[in-house]
């Protein structure tokens, strides 16, 4: 029924464009983004960034380390960060990690009981170990994983990606933030900064949340579509009209952004709706389970995002991860609402052959000392941690970079924060030298004056 | 040269001695070659060359190491090597990686014996047959500041005469004729003027932001509307909103915390009023640098003055970061990064970290402005009792009575109480049963492990009273010869208490002789270790001291002429300011708190208690006002922005480009901001009129004289009208910086009063509007269109309000409900991460940065606002409800929300539309209210 009168418009624009059609191509590429073209042949076509807000810790997960278990509350050997915490730094003494870690899979990859789902899978990740990031506290840190600046306002990595490559698919944005931090610099970190306000992410859920009716904003499902065509219809009359008189630019874009809104109404709730999924593949992500609900929801949105072609899709955890003290309750609780849900996304991806194109990234903000912080807890340490990727033309099954003996310092390979991002950008057929942005007379880029592409780790 | 002579003279001293050593340094002289070619070079080059060499073209941290001379002089940490001494060289320190801020190669550290071989090299004399010259590398590019000077940007206002125009009856005032004349040189001929009703259209949204009063437009001439809206209250909100764009203004901190920040609105009000009542521009200016250090006739003048200087403080913080100079750096950089483009059309922020790589402002230019703001106190304390949280200078203002500074110390006291409450209950899940858990740990503490000692001490652990695993003690034994060294790094300046911690034992010395070697002197000290130690049992203050940051603190424990044994456990250097909050919190672990009710509350009681002070500190008569640091100074050059990385200390002064004297006069405690701000409101500083003049055009003819209106630097776009632009600024510089003055005489040109066009002539040859030979569309403002919403039902509030994000409490993350705020937009809280929805989408300007020129975004999500936002649909059914009474609803209709009746075409649709609705009436003419109020021809401009 929606269709007959979008056509009857469609066929009306162009026929009173009037060999206007130039301009209403313009108005498009401003309006949507067409792709800038990329500098060599992408590895990915799209991202999934698992954001483990408040710092989940490296010791305890992917990094083994036989020393800390050894050395178990002696003094660390060196000195510990600068900027610790008193209550960390005055004692410095090594924690073991309370989990047991096992090897898995053909690789042989260590990881630990926190993570037992994800870890059958480690054959298919690539752990880097030697992960390095700027800020000791969250706000800096959130900032740097997502936007690559610890105090300043730049653009997201989403939104440089938006901008790069545009969308796949022109009835859906091409970044989507689910459920993303509310603190911690907020909406910075899914915003445009100086790009283009379309570059922004758009939002669904929020603060690890993903209420069940969650959607995006001002999109209206409930509406009657044939009262909403009508009016659209007398609408874009005017408009037309008024762009006869005009031949403005920008009126044309609104005209354009109008059919575009209008179909996006149509479509987004159906990438949205994962009620209809079947009920093994809901299973799979752990959804009904109370634990998982949440997170697999989360998930499970992200893949139907990806297979509509949404380019980057970020899924936060609410900020849960910041063990100072009760290491063991925490984080036990925290991963036991993501292992499954994560361990279902890799799954899923794979059998729909999505995981060639797709790359996941799983890491928080930073990771955590392995020294003890009070009786029981551990300090951020954006010193050496641990985030991995999958798909997207990422090795599988090795892992990359090492931290001391102790997991507290990057000393092999590092992976600065800059470098990972350096590194996405690269697997989208991205240069992150030449992905560049004019403001205030300077060209910015998302990784500033630094990062160099980890090749190591390209299949 | 020099190192030349002195060689000499040196051989000339003692010829025959040293002639033996050079044969035999001859040989070592090829082995160390040969050693350095076989093992050194390889390993430089494969390390090393990639970002410190020539051939690589990087010289990372100004390093070289392809050529001798390059590790000798170094990059800008100093020399990378003391030859002979590998342990003092720089490239031993960050091969090993003793430091994590200096780790090379940045990567992966090398292996244990490729750092050996350097090592052995460094030990060996560093042989180094590499001579090329540093010189031979590329000289380092300086700015041509005389050059500069000639640039339109910097030179001074040029005065030229006014062109001929052929067409001598067009122009009606001076910007007619210069305008005329670029149009003529392209041989074209300005639009046709404008129909009056389009014209007053566009000159009540430009000037007020509203949608004309239908009554007043037509029975007012032009020039008497134009006086009119200068009049109008409303005008103020129109323009003080474009000044607010610049000043980053917000309501929230954003950054880390989105902290309310409640008082920042006395600086909106402010803002807007000085816009109505034609402040001066350079008073203006003065005050928002300078407010709060001017002079003022009376206290409403003070006031005022302390509120602009807001200007200040209103930038995103990152509250959180724990090195506090960097807090204080960044702050200061986000300042100067304002007001250079706000005020000045520069990117100075640029040159934090090197020379500007395109304008004229050298890193020396950068850290002599910087000195005014580092020596300017914003960030302070902590905020709501989180210790890693830092807050902001508030200041109260005049006439606030004593209510407020009793509110402030009992908010100051509750927040100490409920910091000190957080501490101790963390301390008591530390486990261990120490006596030091029990002990906020104020101050600096240096356990014995941090000593260095002299001759043999004996651990122990025999007292359980003790600092950390266990303590040290001479054993009666080498008397005089034993001493334990503290060197310590105190994080500020100021006076501290020393405090020796030890068991006490009867065994112990009376005697201990103590060496503090502070800033000011070296004092000795006597003190009987075999006395209970009196705070906490653990510590004993031995005197207070006036140590400076980075200055000498050193505490020596002595054994000379003791007989008793000497005990060595730790030692305190605890800020005077400190010790009040450590004598509460002693008491409230002892148990001892009777004195005050506040320390024995339980942690949810005092968090109530204070939320219900902040509660009432919000309502308070405070300015986010700044103020100068009582230690104000200049501060040093930042090697590569590092904030710990020092050159020299640079003079406070302004920028080289446009001022040529010597630096100026400042009292000591003085930022210097007062003469920043007589400075850059001097006639000297013409790029502060250029911008200004600039903006105020942009605003009336939709594009800057100089299009970059946030850059006047070489990345930016050059003037269209030179003459035209300095033309204005001098008569803004001669009309003493009025801006409706300059605003008039723009309106009142016949330029501004061009009709705009689809298709002609003008636009195919001039597609930007470079010649301004017609007038331009615009999309209304996100403000203009909730404004007009409102206005058009009748229900906006023409009253100014006050402070309206506070009623959303400590932070501004939660969402934010505006709907029952009937205020112009300009006065809804402006949160920041968190911008009300209706204003965001039509890009209202993003807070966290100075936005001179809004960008102008075409997103689907406009178009779903306008299908789907219950505000316009509430809007429409109120105008439904109001033309429902009218006989010709459809006409009604028309005319109130687009200023015109429908053509009879038009007419007919809309009358079909509503008669093919059924039967609902109301609801017909709300979707047809709903559309127009959607409509394109709503929301432009013409």
């Amino acid at each position: 029924m929606n269709s007959t009168p979008l056509i009857t418009r469609r066929h009306a624009l162009q026929s009173a464009a009037c060999g206007f059609g130039a301009l209403a191509l313009n108005g498009i590429a401003t309006a949507a983004s067409l792709p800038r073209g990329l500098h060599h042949t992408p590895r990915a076509k799209r991202v999934i960034f698992l954001f483990m807000q408040g710092g989940p810790s490296q010791v305890d997960t992917f990094d083994y380390k036989p020393k800390l278990q050894a050395l178990d509350g002696k003094k660390l050997p060196f000195a510990p960060a600068k900027n610790l915490d008193p209550s960390s730094a005055s004692q410095a003494k090594l924690l073991g990690s309370p989990w047991k870690f096992q090897q898995h899979g053909e690789a042989g990859l260590w990881g630990s009981e926190l993570f037992p789902e994800v870890s059958k899978r480690l054959d298919d990740l690539c752990v880097i170990r030697s992960m390095q990031s700027k800020g000791q506290s969250h706000g800096q840190a959130v900032c740097m994983i997502h936007t690559g600046a610890d105090n300043f306002v730049r653009p997201s990595i989403g939104s440089w990606i938006s901008y790069g490559l545009g969308s796949e698919n022109a009835d859906l944005p091409a970044f989507v933030s689910i459920s993303p931090p509310a603190t911690h610099g907020g909406p910075r970190n899914y915003g445009s900064a100086f790009l283009p306000a379309e570059h922004q992410g758009t939002t669904v859920g929020r603060s690890g949340k993903l209420g069940k009716d969650a959607t995006f904003r001002f999109l209206n499902a409930g509406a009657d579509a044939a009262d909403q065509s009508r009016k659209l219809d007398l609408l874009q009359a005017m408009n037309r009209e008024h762009l006869e008189r005009t031949r403005h630019a920008p009126v044309e874009g609104m005209i354009q952004s109008m059919e575009l809104a209008f179909r996006m109404q149509r479509e987004a709730p159906l990438v949205m709706d994962i009620e209809n999924e079947p009920a093994h593949i809901k299973a799979l992500y752990g959804i009904g389970d109370a634990v998982t609900d949440n997170y697999g929801r989360q998930c499970l949105l992200a893949r139907r995002f990806a297979e509509a072609g949404v380019r980057y899709i970020q899924v936060s955890t609410p900020n849960v991860w910041d063990q100072h003290s009760e290491l063991v309750k925490g984080h036990t609780k925290n991963a036991a609402a993501v292992d499954r849900p994560i361990a279902g996304l890799l799954a899923d991806l794979k059998q729909r052959g999505l995981l060639e194109d797709t790359l996941v990234v799983w890491g928080g903000e930073f990771g955590r000392t392995p020294i003890v912080q009070g009786a029981n807890g551990r300090d951020h340490n954006p010193q050496g941690f641990t985030m991995w990727m999958a798909g997207g033309g990422v090795k599988s099954g090795v892992a990359y970079g090492e931290t001391d003996d102790f997991g507290y310092y990057a000393v092999k390979d590092k992976v600065h924060m800059h470098d990972l991002h350096a590194t996405i950008l690269h697997l989208l057929g991205i240069d992150h030298l030449k992905l560049t942005y004019r403001y205030a007379g300077r060209d910015f880029r998302l990784t500033d004056v630094y990062g160099e592409v980890v090749h190591g780790i390209f299949a | 040269m020099v190192r030349f002579w002195s060689s000499v003279s040196v051989r000339c001293l003692s010829s025959i001695p040293l002639l033996l050593a050079l044969a035999a340094a001859d040989s070592a002289a090829a082995d160390g070659v040969a050693f350095f070619e076989g093992k050194v070079r390889p390993l430089l080059v494969r390390h090393c060359y990639e970002c410190h060499s020539q051939e690589a073209g990087k010289q990372k941290g100004g390093l070289l190491l392809d050529r001798k001379e390059g590790w000798e002089k170094g990059g800008d940490a100093g020399p990378a090597l003391v030859v002979g001494q590998p342990a003092k060289s720089l490239l031993m320190h960050s091969v090993r990686y003793e430091d994590e801020d200096l780790q090379m190669p940045p990567k992966s550290k090398m292996a244990p014996e490729e750092i050996r071989v350097l090592e052995e090299w460094i030990a060996m004399g560093a042989p180094d047959p590499r001579v090329e010259s540093l010189a031979a590398a590329q000289p380092k590019k300086t700015i041509d500041f005389d050059v500069a000077r000639q640039t339109w940007a910097y030179r001074a206002l040029q005065q030229v005469p006014l062109p001929a125009v052929k067409d001598k009856a067009w122009p009606r005032n001076d910007i007619d004729t210069l305008v005329l004349a670029e149009i003529e040189a392209k041989k074209l001929k300005p639009a046709s003027d404008a129909d009056l009703r389009t014209l007053k259209r566009r000159l009540s949204y430009d000037l007020t932001g509203l949608p004309p009063n239908e009554s007043e437009a037509s029975s007012l001439t032009y020039e008497a509307y134009v006086e009119r809206l200068l009049q109008s209250p409303a005008f103020g909100e129109k323009w003080g909103r474009h000044w607010l764009d610049l000043a980053r203004y917000a309501d929230s901190n954003g950054g880390d915390r989105n902290y309310t920040f409640y008082q920042a609105w006395r600086y909106r009000n402010y803002v807007i009023d000085s816009f109505n009542r034609d402040l001066s521009y350079y008073d203006f200016i003065r005050e928002q640098i300078a407010g709060d250090l001017m002079p003022a006739k009376d206290d409403a003048q003070r006031r005022e003055r302390m509120i602009a200087s807001t200007f200040l403080s209103l930038g995103p913080k990152m509250l959180t970061e724990r090195d506090k100079e960097k807090l204080h750096l960044d702050t200061v950089d986000e300042q100067l990064d304002t007001i250079g483009k706000a005020m000045l059309g520069l990117s100075i922020g640029c040159a934090r970290c090197h020379d500007h790589k395109f304008d004229p402002i050298s890193q020396r230019d950068y850290y002599a402005l910087a000195g005014f703001l580092r020596s300017t106190e914003i960030v302070m304390g902590t905020r709501n009792g989180c210790v890693n949280v830092a807050s902001w200078v508030e200041q109260a203002l005049p006439k606030s009575g004593p209510a407020f500074a009793e509110l402030k110390q009992k908010v100051d006291r509750l927040e100490l109480a409920m910091r000190l409450k957080v501490e101790r209950d963390f301390m008591e899940t530390v486990a261990g049963k120490k006596a030091l858990t029990k002990l906020p740990l104020a101050g600096v503490i240096y356990d014995e492990a941090s000593a260095e000692l002299v001759g043999n001490w004996k651990e122990s652990k025999l007292s359980k009273n003790r600092f950390g695993d266990f303590y040290i003690h001479d054993d009666r034994k080498d008397k005089g010869v034993k001493k334990a060294v503290f060197r310590g790094a105190l994080p500020e300046t100021g006076i501290y208490e020393v405090r020796i911690a030890y068991p006490a034992k009867g065994n112990c010395d009376t005697q201990v002789p103590i060496t503090v070697e502070a800033f000011d002197d070296v004092h000795q000290v006597i003190f009987d270790q075999t006395k209970k130690p009196s705070v906490g049992g653990l510590f004993e203050p031995i005197g207070r001291f006036h140590f400076e940051k980075g200055g000498r603190v050193n505490v020596i424990v002595n054994t000379g002429g003791t007989k008793g044994y000497v005990i060595v456990d730790a030692v305190q250097f605890i800020s005077e300011k400190d010790i009040e909050r450590e004598s509460m919190a002693l008491a409230m672990v002892n148990g001892s708190a009777s004195g005050d009710p506040l320390l024995t509350m339980s942690s949810a009681a005092l968090s109530k208690e204070l939320n219900k002070q902040i509660d009432a500190l919000k309502d308070a008569d405070l300015a986010m006002a700044p103020r100068d640091f009582a230690d104000a100074g200049d501060v040093n050059l930042r090697v590569r922005g590092e904030v710990n990385q020092l050159g020299p200390k640079v003079p406070r002064n302004f920028l080289s480009v446009l001022y040529r004297g010597p630096a100026p006069e400042i009292a000591a405690g003085s930022s210097g901001r007062l003469q920043l701000a007589e400075w850059m409101v001097s006639a000297e500083n013409t790029l502060l009129d250029r911008v200004i003049v600039n903006r105020l055009w942009a605003k009336l003819f939709g594009r800057g004289i100089v299009s970059t209106v946030d850059n006047f630097g070489v990345q930016g776009e050059k003037p269209t009208h030179p003459a035209l632009l300095d033309h204005l600024a001098q008569k803004f510089r001669a009309s003493g910086g009025s801006i409706k003055t300059l605003i008039r005489e723009m309106v009142l040109s016949r330029t501004y009063q061009l009709a705009a066009e689809g298709k002609s002539p003008r636009v195919t040859a001039d597609p930007e509007n470079r010649l301004f030979a017609r007038h331009s569309y615009r999309r209304l403002a996100a403000e203009e269109i909730r404004d007009s919403l409102l206005q058009l039902t009748g229900e906006l509030s023409t009253e100014q309000a006050a402070a309206t994000a506070l009623t959303y409490g400590e932070d501004l993350d939660d969402l934010m409900k505006l709907d029952k705020l009937m205020h112009r937009s300009v006065y809804l809280p402006v949160a920041r991460n968190n911008l009300a929805p209706d204003l965001e989408i039509f890009d209202a300007a993003n807070p966290e940065m100075t936005a001179g020129d809004r960008p102008l975004t075409t997103v689907p999500t406009q178009a779903l606002y306008l299908l789907n936002s219950s505000f316009i649909q509430k809007q429409a059914a109120t105008l439904a409800q109001q033309a429902y009474a009218q006989a010709d609803a459809v006409t009604w209709l028309h005319q109130t929300i687009l200023g015109r009746t429908p053509a009879d075409a038009a007419a007919k649709r809309a009358n079909d539309f509503i008669d093919q609705s059924g039967s609902d009436r109301e609801k017909a003419l709300a979707d047809l209210a709903h559309v127009l109020l959607a409509s394109t021809e709503f929301l432009f401009l013409e």
